[in-house]
């Protein structure tokens, strides 16, 4: 697997570091954390301006690693802070911002992906609400993690060209025939590639979704 | 055992280069509920600093500030008493009694409408075969189903029903049915006006759009068919062809070589004066390709014979050598031409 976009500078913290540099940097954060606080208290919207100022670009750039297209982790981001606002979710905030925000997101990722790559959309949709109304399960980050880090070995193991072709259509943002045109093979190709890659993705992720499907199976089974 | 990892270490697994050993020491690590914060707390400062694109943040917060306006909530001001959860694990505590129980209504109701609307998949399993594709099917009761190209048989999931045997046909197929011990009824539906019903025989059905023809091989059948809102029925013997035709009536042809019809079980096409329209018509059923006669007097010319073959080519070869034909291809439409 591939960071394919990573900068080249890595973080300027030393490999065998443990946990020393964890004091200064949460004290910084919860510096932070009373600082917008205290915007909140005095105005929500310039307390979510801060906000989104300081976690927006990395959200994005975690976003992206589930979504695979720059345009679909923006939009996921900002239907966060939206929500956020909207839902007054802040009064009520009981753990770090950075903690509520990456969850949230990662929660968004995962029902997109699982909505888009899930094999039985039909059915999956259902499930949806049982599944976002329960608690967090013991193991989600992992879970969360596990999905992005497939993903993304997903889509590396791909033939180079249709990995190209399925960059430049979601990351790029490019149409069909611009691809087409810029690496001279035709339209009909570019979506050949297109259906190939989310195919790989659908059938790779499939089991990532059993759990919750057989939750909506059992329940209509009961009916049925 | 408490255990702990190096950011190092989880920046390694975050992108995706850690060794199994080390993800399970992370795994481990993120099981424990403490160290969730320190985890987000990292997630952050890798995403900072390997940031996989820049955001164009600023037109973004425009958007969504533009949206804050829009959506008309005053800032500052508590409108309700409770907080709407988006979604988002962080269900607010105080949430009443009475909306919880109205969640769960609406999600029953929202499971139940869901298993109605879906009541066909849920209820059905669809056998479909690709063009050039030929199955045999074994049906719980024994029965068994030969499914020809471009065809699909749809049975009940969940058993048949206590009074019939009832399956759904598109295309072609032969159905050997098994006798059951409490006489069961078996039918085959082709449309809500055609269906076959049978006790224990074999015969073969052929519901495409050019038309439906029911073929008895062995024992007995009854087709009930609508002609003008009216029901009307017919009995065949074996060696029977009953055709629907045009005009919505069944018509009976005796004494037919009901097997040569069912001949594309061993993927051989018997033909009997049969003309060059109809095999092409064939073809474009079974293999899905389009076939069509360049002038009406070709199409109207008849062959006989008996062949074998995998694929529409191999078959469209043998039949224009032998009325001296030429194969012009294009895409999925074949023509044939005169020399």
């Amino acid at each position: 697997m591939q960071d394919t976009l990573s900068n080249e500078e890595r973080s300027p913290v030393s490999p065998f570091q443990i946990n020393t540099g964890q004091q200064s940097s949460s004290t910084r954060e919860v510096d932070v954390a009373i600082f917008i606080k205290a915007a909140f208290d005095e105005s929500p919207s310039k307390g979510l301006e801060l906000l989104f100022r300081r976690f927006y670009k990395p959200l994005c750039s975690h976003a992206v690693r589930f979504v695979y297209s720059r345009q679909i982790a923006e939009d996921l981001v900002s239907e966060v802070f939206f929500q956020f606002y909207r839902t007054r979710a802040y009064e009520n905030i009981t753990s770090s911002y950075t903690s509520y925000l990456f969850r949230a997101v990662r929660n968004e990722c995962y029902t997109y992906v699982r909505r888009e790559f899930g094999r039985t959309d039909s059915l999956e949709t259902s499930g949806e609400t049982v599944f976002s109304a329960t608690q967090p399960q013991p193991d989600a980050e992992i879970h969360y993690n596990n999905l992005y880090l497939k993903v993304n070995d997903i889509i590396g193991k791909l033939p180079s060209q249709c990995q190209r072709v399925f960059l430049m259509s979601r990351f790029e943002n490019k149409k069909y025939n611009e691809i087409a045109q810029e690496l001279q093979i035709s339209p009909k190709t570019v979506e050949v590639h297109i259906s190939k890659a989310l195919k790989q993705l659908r059938s790779a992720l499939q089991g990532e979704w059993m759990t919750s499907f057989l939750l909506v199976l059992s329940s209509l089974h009961i009916i049925s | 055992m408490k255990t702990s990892i190096s950011k190092h270490t989880l920046f390694e697994y975050l992108s995706g280069r850690s060794n199994p050993l080390e993800k399970q020491l992370v795994m481990e690590w993120l099981s424990d509920a403490n160290n969730t914060e320190i985890f987000y707390e990292w997630l952050l400062e890798y995403e900072t600093n390997n940031a996989q694109f820049t955001a164009d943040q600023d037109s973004a917060m425009q958007r969504l500030l533009k949206r804050m306006d829009d959506s008309g909530i005053e800032s500052g001001v508590k409108q309700d008493d409770y907080v709407e959860s988006a979604g988002i694990y962080y269900a607010d505590e105080r949430t009443p009694l009475l909306r919880r129980v109205l969640f769960i209504a609406a999600s029953v109701l929202f499971v139940v409408s869901a298993g109605w609307f879906f009541r066909d998949p849920i209820m059905y399993k669809t056998y479909q075969t690709a063009y050039g594709q030929t199955t045999d099917i074994f049906l719980e009761d024994g029965s068994k189903v030969a499914l020809n190209a471009n065809s699909s048989l749809k049975v009940p999931r969940f058993g048949f029903s206590d009074e019939v045997r009832e399956v759904y046909l598109k295309g072609e197929g032969e159905f050997i049915v098994s006798h059951t011990v409490d006489h069961k009824r078996f039918v085959v539906k082709t449309s809500e006006k055609f269906q076959v019903e049978v006790l224990g025989t074999q015969f073969s059905v052929f519901a495409r759009p050019r038309g439906t023809k029911v073929a008895l091989t062995s024992g007995s059948v009854r087709i009930d068919y609508d002609r003008d809102h009216h029901r009307s029925e017919v009995m065949m013997v074996p060696g029977d062809l009953a055709v629907l035709d045009q005009k919505g009536k069944v018509q009976i042809e005796k004494n037919r070589d009901t097997k040569a019809l069912v001949s594309w079980k061993e993927q051989r096409y018997v033909f009997d004066g049969t003309s060059v329209d109809e095999i092409a018509s064939m073809i474009e059923e079974n293999f899905g390709k389009k076939v069509s006669a360049s002038n009406p007097e070709t199409g109207k010319r008849t062959i006989t014979g008996n062949f074998q073959t995998k694929n529409a080519d191999e078959l469209l070869k043998t039949i224009s050598e032998v009325l001296d034909l030429k194969v012009q291809s294009s895409g999925d439409s074949i023509l044939l031409n005169t020399h």
